[in-house]
Order: C-alpha cells, then sequence, then structure tokens
C-alpha cells in the first residue's frame, strides 16, 4: 500500500466512511514494521485499539460486580426495613392511645347534652343548689336512710324555676 | 428530625382528644334520658363555682365553713332528679358505672326502702377527681355527681360537722 493510499483510508476513517474491511487494512498497515514517518503520530490510535480489544475482564470482575450489587440491595432493603419499622412504630402508638384511652365514643354524648340549660341563672341560686346538694351528700354520708326531703325540695324548687 | 416531630404531635393530639373525650358517669348516664320531662336537672358550670368565693351562705358558721371548703375544690355539679321507676333508674345507673373507673366508696342499703351509693374516681390519693352518689328509694331517684379536685378528707369534715348539728 501506498502512502497515498493510507493517506486516502485515513481521511475517510477520520470522516467515518470507511468499511470494515478498509479499517482492517488500516490497522495491519500500522501494526506492521514499516510504517511511513510522516503517519507515526496514528500509530499509537490504532495499536491503542488493538491492545484494547485483546484486554479481557479479569475472571473475578463479575463475583465483585455482583457483590457490589448485592450490598447495594441489602443496603436498600436494610433503608426499607427501617422505613417499615418507624411506620410500625407510628401504628402502634396509634392503636396504643386508641386501646388505652377507648373514650372516644363518649366524647359525642357529652357534647350532646347541653348541660347550659340548666344552670341556675343567678350565682345564689346556684349557691343554694350547690349547698343542698352538699348538705344532702353529707347527712347520706352520716347513714342517714330518710331521703333528706328538705335538701331535694329545694333542688327540685329551684331547678323547676328555669327548666 | 421529622419523623420525631410527626411522633410527639400524633401523641400530643392523641392525648388532647382522649382529654376532651373524657366524660363523666353522669353524661354517660343522662344522654339516654336528655329529653326526658321526668328529670329534674341541675347544672353548675365551672364558671359559676368560681363566684362562690364572694358568696355567704345562710347556715351556721361550722356548716357553712365545712361546706365552703369543700366548694372550693368543686368544678362543677351535676344532679339528676327522677320521681317515677325510681328503683329502676337505680338499678340501671348502678349497672352503668364502670366499675373499673369508679370505686366504691360506702353503698347502704336499707331492705324495701333507699339505697345509697358513694363511688369515686381517684389517683390514688386523698384527691379524687369525681364524687358520685346515687339514691334509688321508693319515692326518689338522685344522681350527683361532683367533680374538680375534691379532697377527700374535706368531704368528712363536712360530713362531721353536719352530723354535731343533728345531734344538737
Amino acid at each position: 500500500m501506498t502512502t497515498q493510499d493510507i493517506q486516502k483510508l485515513l481521511d475517510k476513517y477520520f470522516e467515518g466512511e470507511t468499511s470494515l474491511e478498509e479499517e482492517a487494512s488500516l490497522k495491519r498497515y500500522f501494526q506492521g514494521k514499516d510504517v511511513d514517518p510522516s503517519f507515526r503520530a496514528f500509530q499509537p490510535l490504532f495499536q491503542f485499539l488493538e491492545s484494547e480489544r485483546e484486554a479481557s475482564l479479569s475472571p473475578s470482575f463479575e463475583t465483585r460486580i455482583l457483590t457490589q450489587i448485592q450490598a447495594e440491595n441489602r443496603l436498600r432493603m436494610r433503608r426499607i426495613t427501617i422505613y417499615i419499622a418507624r411506620v410500625a412504630a407510628i401504628a402502634v402508638m396509634i392503636i396504643g392511645i386508641v386501646v388505652l384511652f377507648p373514650k372516644q365514643p363518649h366524647m359525642n354524648d357529652s357534647i350532646a347534652i347541653n348541660w347550659a340549660q340548666y344552670e341556675p341563672q343567678t350565682d345564689e341560686e346556684a349557691m343554694a343548689e350547690t349547698t343542698a346538694a352538699l348538705q344532702l351528700l353529707a347527712s347520706k354520708l352520716n347513714g342517714s336512710a330518710r331521703t333528706a326531703t328538705k335538701e331535694l325540695d329545694q333542688i327540685k324548687r329551684s331547678a323547676s324555676v328555669f327548666k | 428530625m421529622r419523623t420525631l416531630l410527626f411522633v410527639i404531635t400524633v401523641v400530643l393530639l392523641g392525648v388532647s382528644s382522649t382529654a376532651q373525650a373524657q366524660s363523666d358517669a353522669i353524661s354517660k348516664y343522662f344522654s339516654k334520658y336528655v329529653d326526658d320531662e321526668r328529670f329534674t336537672v341541675v347544672y353548675i358550670s365551672p364558671k359559676m363555682f368560681q363566684l362562690f368565693d364572694k358568696l355567704d351562705i345562710n347556715l351556721d358558721d361550722a356548716e357553712a365553713n365545712a361546706i365552703k371548703e369543700v366548694v372550693k375544690d368543686l368544678r362543677g355539679l351535676r344532679i339528676l332528679v327522677a320521681e317515677e321507676n325510681t328503683m329502676e333508674l337505680y338499678k340501671e345507673a348502678s349497672q352503668l358505672i364502670n366499675k373499673k373507673e369508679y370505686e366504691v366508696l360506702m353503698t347502704v342499703r336499707n331492705k324495701g326502702e333507699e339505697s345509697v351509693d358513694f363511688l369515686i374516681k381517684d389517683n390514688g390519693g386523698d384527691i379524687i377527681d369525681e364524687l358520685l352518689m346515687i339514691i334509688g328509694g321508693p319515692d326518689d331517684f338522685v344522681l350527683m355527681s361532683f367533680v374538680g379536685k375534691i379532697d377527700i378528707n374535706k368531704i368528712s369534715e363536712m360530713a362531721k360537722a353536719f352530723e354535731e348539728d343533728d345531734k344538737e
């Protein structure tokens, strides 16, 4: 092959228009011993390509990459586990609160009753009610068997005023 | 950190909602009879109790003082009185009271006559959260609920003050 041929092939090569056969001949030329000094600069390019082609993966490469992937998977698994644990912990806590304080349903009961409508309008009345209630309590605590009519009447009387 | 904040929020929300949800026995019981005309109902609000400090009680000094001492601790009072079906109402009320929540302080039973139950809700000390009295007699049914931070010793002192007065 003449230097003109090589020059033409090189031009085509750098244009990316060479066929596989032409590239092979180029490679052959540059791997040969009588490379024209003006083309020396291109020699490493083709030699490098050849040496790259020959390079093969080391046998341990596969196992190394596999262990790497596994380690990453394990890390991901652990993150997922931690996340699940968090969600579970919060769920357990909420369930715990619900179980420990099962009073939620009664909330509506106490709201449903409008206690304010049964409240005495004056503080004197309220005091009289309270006193009567406490007197009744005291007499019952003392073991009095008869219903303390006097106190009960007081409670009823003032209650009926605003009923 | 975000998770921690979330957890704290959830716990606080839970606690506050259960605190609101805490209802006394009388509410549970009375919700059934809220529109029942046979009941006489009295309610004294916490606000009203704050006004009581300035008021005078028309009683003997010893009794008035004893009552004042108890009133200081009270935050609420609810009374239900009925004159019909008294024994049935009494039985129903006794069954409705949660025995886990309330502790029986004293029960007085008189055959054929009235029964009185005293129940308390406490934290294990002398200060109780609620004092409940249920009277079931032939003529009257009374359900009374005192709430607040009630000193049980003051209650017994008050009872004593009235006992001495009865003897005189």
